[in-house]
């Protein structure tokens, strides 16, 4: 019984270190992968019943809608990290095993070459090879050592991936010129200014931002695309950018002007009652044969027009407001100024080990696969006069490496 | 103009080259495919200097869209191939008859492309891209040999010469594990690099998907490799399979779906 008992455990431990399993999950992962491009993802549930029909109830059903967060397709990566920890992560002790299986192999189906047996020791050290004992020499026996590196790699990345899925917080602001936004642990970050030229005259998106730690310690930063911020756990990017409308209202015609940003639509009174509705910014306009103005859209902002609604004693007017010219609205004078671009910023916390620990996950799989392909082991040994070698993937290349001959040793051992 | 001609030169090069291949292979004369070889070294050579004056023109290394990949992809085909013939002499000649059609196919496929040159958009700006999209090359290159070496494996697999099939066999893994290993820097450089740019690692865009879907096709291919059992006819065809899932991320992804690497 007890036999039994262990016999099952080891086959269950066996099917899960398997390269077989590891390969079926591989497989699996690739497949669900596909599927995930072929539907569209994290969009709302009447598109699916609108777009695939009756499919659209199953599509959400099988959360197929959100593939690549469902619980399926993080279960397969789960047991991919248990098959990569069990096949080669518990078994770094057989890296030495490996390296006297080669040795053994070395003995058992070397092959014979035309370098001379006197003095072998020397000329097999002069290239590279190491004494491994009893006449039998190994060299680039570190490359041993790629296959465990590549699946701690992997395993590594997988951890380090979830890490950075689950502990990273974002979020997105438009934050207009001037405007600061706080973070959570009382610091805060003010956009100054923005640009979408760089100095060379080309496309960019530069925001000059003022950094504000807790302690009240300022620090001025300028962020673009591929250039974010970085503050302690905050990293700060560039990441879109808006227009906003530009409103001065003033109560008297010599009294002070109050700017109004107008970054959607709104309803600019003093009495609740009469004023005027912003509604959007048009980029352009034209003037039409009876002198109308209408609105257009266009690539630059050449010259741009407000859509707005006056209203005033109950009644409501619709019509376009240009830059710089003032309407007077029950005693209220409003003037529309060029709209300003402002930012997109997101904001990212993270722990700060999170970074270091995904590109050491990248450096050990790299390192591994290297190992795994271009530092590939080969052994010698001098046995019966004659010197034997063994490369692990080609002996040919291997003799051709050395710069020796292989002889025709194959009639000789069967012989 | 002048561009026009140094892109097309190249062109019709790889075509009569693989013509004069075909024809030495199918009439059994040496000097056809002697012939074919100075052509494909001419059109390499026409193919690297367009290459170059676009890139100097350019004021950047030519990767940045459609064109200028598969221009870069067919290059490299035609380099790897140059470069296996040069360093294994007469028992390679065979890698000639392989690359030629491919390179063909590939810049005949970059003539249908627009050929205009644009300045790189912001998020392209990065010290990232010549190493993200060159490795890309590489890895493709590799992995477009391995195929064509499995096309030839089970085209010559009735004939029985087992020394050229073994060495057909052990080439492709090694095209292979070298594409590997440059789309694995690919991957991952391609997620440091969207870290800057995007705030995040990984987005799922389709590219990303079926990088990682092709990623994982050849570590199957890989594994089984080690498998002596598997070795030869199946492997063969894992390796065309394999390519199928590289042609798909290359053109597939760009046309059929939007995502992230739409401009790419």
């Amino acid at each position: 019984m007890e036999k039994k008992e262990k016999k099952t455990k080891k086959n269950g431990l066996g099917f899960l270190k398997s390269m077989r399993f590891g390969m079926v999950l591989l497989a699996l992962i690739a497949a669900l992968s596909l599927v995930g491009t072929l539907i569209e993802q994290g969009r709302p549930a009447d598109f699916y019943e609108h777009v695939y029909g009756d499919w659209g109830k199953v599509i959400l059903a099988v959360n197929a809608d959100d593939i690549y967060h469902s619980v399926y397709y993080a279960g397969l990566f789960f047991l991919l990290s248990v098959n990569l920890l069990c096949c080669s992560t518990l078994r770094i002790g057989k890296v030495k095993k490996a390296k006297a299986m080669l040795l053994d192999r070395v003995e058992r189906s070397g092959r014979a070459c035309d370098m001379p047996a006197k003095g072998a020791e020397d000329a097999l050290k002069k290239l590279g090879f190491k004494d491994a004992g009893s006449g039998r020499f190994v060299k680039r026996g570190l490359g041993l050592y790629g296959s465990f590196l590549t699946h701690l790699g992997m395993l590594l990345l997988i951890a380090a991936a979830v890490c950075t899925f689950t502990l990273i917080e974002t979020r997105e602001e438009g934050v207009p010129i001037g405007e600061s936004v706080a973070l959570d642990d009382g610091s805060a970050i003010t956009v100054d200014a923005f640009s979408m030229e760089n100095e060379k005259g080309q496309l960019d998106y530069l925001s000059d931002l003022t950094f504000t730690g807790a302690d009240g310690k300022k620090e001025t930063v300028q962020i673009a695309v591929n250039h974010p911020a970085h503050f302690g756990p905050y990293t700060i990017y560039q990441q879109s950018y808006n227009r906003v409308g530009v409103l001065d209202v003033r109560t008297s015609i010599d009294g002070e002007d109050e700017r109004i940003y107008l970054d959607g639509e709104a309803f600019i009174s003093l009495d609740g009652q009469n004023g005027v509705a912003y509604g959007q910014i048009f980029d352009d306009y034209e003037v039409d044969e009876d002198g109308a103005i209408m609105p257009i859209r266009s690539t630059q902002m050449e010259n741009p027009a407000y859509l707005i609604m006056v209203v005033k004693d109950g009644t409501q007017k619709q019509g376009i407001a240009l830059v710089d010219e003032m309407l007077e609205v029950s005693g209220v004078y409003y003037t529309f100024r060029t709209p300003e671009m402002y930012p997109g910023l997101k904001i990212k916390k993270q722990p700060q080990w999170v970074i270091p620990a995904l590109y050491t996950s990248f450096a050990v799989l790299l390192a591994g696969l290297y190992l795994c392909f271009f530092h590939v082991p080969a052994a010698a040994c001098v046995r019966d006069g004659k010197v034997y070698i063994l490369g692990d993937k080609d002996t040919e290349e291997l003799a051709a490496e050395m710069g020796v001959s292989l002889n025709k040793d194959k009639e000789e051992k069967d012989a | 103009m002048m561009m026009n001609v140094l892109f097309f030169t190249p062109v019709v090069l790889y075509f009569l080259a693989m013509v004069l291949e075909f024809a030495g292979a199918a009439f059994k004369k040496d000097g056809l495919k002697k012939a074919a070889w100075v052509v494909l070294l001419v059109s390499a050579s026409v193919h690297t200097a367009y290459t170059v004056v676009r890139g100097v023109k350019a004021g950047r290394v030519p990767l940045s869209n459609q064109f200028e990949f598969a221009n870069a992809f067919a290059l490299g085909v035609a380099v790897m191939g140059i470069v296996f013939r040069l360093r294994g002499k007469q028992s390679m000649d065979w890698m000639v008859t392989i690359c030629l059609p491919m390179a063909f196919l590939l810049i005949s496929y970059a003539a249908l492309q627009p050929r205009e040159i644009h300045e790189l958009m912001p998020a392209l700006r990065s010290a990232w891209f010549t190493l993200h999209i060159g490795t890309a090359v590489l890895s493709y290159s590799s992995f477009a040999l391995a195929a064509c070496m499995g096309i030839r494996y089970l085209l010559l697999e009735k004939k029985g010469d087992e020394k050229h099939l073994a060495q057909l066999d052990l080439l492709a893994y090694k095209m292979v594990s070298f594409g590997f290993l440059m789309l694995s820097i690919v991957i991952l450089s391609g997620c440091i690099w969207a870290e800057q740019a995007w705030s995040t690692f990984w987005s799922w865009d389709p590219k990303e998907v079926w990088a990682l879907i092709t990623w994982i096709v050849y570590a199957i291919y890989l594994h089984q490799h080690i498998r002596k059992k598997a070795r030869g006819h199946k492997m063969a065809i894992f390796a065309v399979f394999g390519f199928v899932f590289v042609m798909f991320t290359f053109m597939g992804v760009n046309k059929l779906m939007s995502g992230l690497h739409s401009y790419a």
